[in-house]
């Protein structure tokens, strides 16, 4: 991991076009600023692990899912 | 061109950026679960093996009123609502072993252009476990 120190208001820059800067710096909380193409996805960590994590437990697995799935689904009139 | 062309029965959707832990597989095909609808199932092209359960997102009433992103709907460039398509994940809660959608992660689709991706949502109301009582 590259570990850079950075005073409020400086930035980074990552590749060509995506810039991060520190907007305020508070009791434990920092501010960050990301300018970035609007293609590249940019979300809190914590949030897409978790996202990844319930993705993964959601995958199919037709034993355990067949029947719950009996139970729930209503046919079509 | 009608919202249903694309996943009426059997379809394909490109995923540039894959899925959150699926980030290198970039297509997916939505299968109807003929036994039980209206459940589907959102199947990956390159890996048969990766597939999950999703359900139509208009039949949990929770995105109405929900306004998603300029960014994520420019990406798949969508102007408005009008190709728009909304899927939820489903998963088996441990405890409960019942149904809970992810509608804070929510798939949208473009349904003209064949472009999907799933994305993060900040509305209140929206819940990673959202519980399937009834459809």
């Amino acid at each position: 991991m590259l570990v850079l120190t950075r005073k409020t208001e400086e930035s980074i820059r990552i590749g060509n076009n995506i810039v991060i800067t520190v907007l305020e710096c508070n009791n434990g909380h920092t501010k960050l600023g990301i300018n970035a193409p609007k293609e590249v996805p940019v979300h809190r960590e914590e949030v897409y692990e978790r996202i990844k994590s319930k993705n993964k437990a959601s995958l199919f697995n037709k034993n355990i899912t067949h029947e719950i799935l009996k139970s729930f689904s209503k046919k079509d009139p | 061109m009608t919202t249903e062309t694309r996943t009426g029965s059997s379809t394909t959707y490109k995923f540039e950026y894959g899925l959150p832990g699926f980030e290198n597989l970039s297509e997916f095909e939505f299968r109807n679960l003929d036994e039980f609808p209206p459940f589907k199932l959102l199947q990956s092209t390159d890996m048969p093996d990766i597939s999950m359960i999703v359900l139509d997102g208009s039949l949990l009433n929770v995105f109405e009123n929900v306004s998603f992103p300029k960014h994520e709907m420019n990406i798949l460039g969508l102007e408005n609502r009008e190709y728009l398509r909304i899927f939820v994940i489903l998963r088996i809660e441990e405890e409960t072993k019942h149904f809970v959608a992810n509608t804070k992660a929510p798939i949208i689709l473009n349904t003209y252009t064949g472009f999907g991706k799933q994305i993060i949502l900040d509305s209140p109301g929206l819940s990673e476990d959202y519980k399937l009582d009834n459809l």
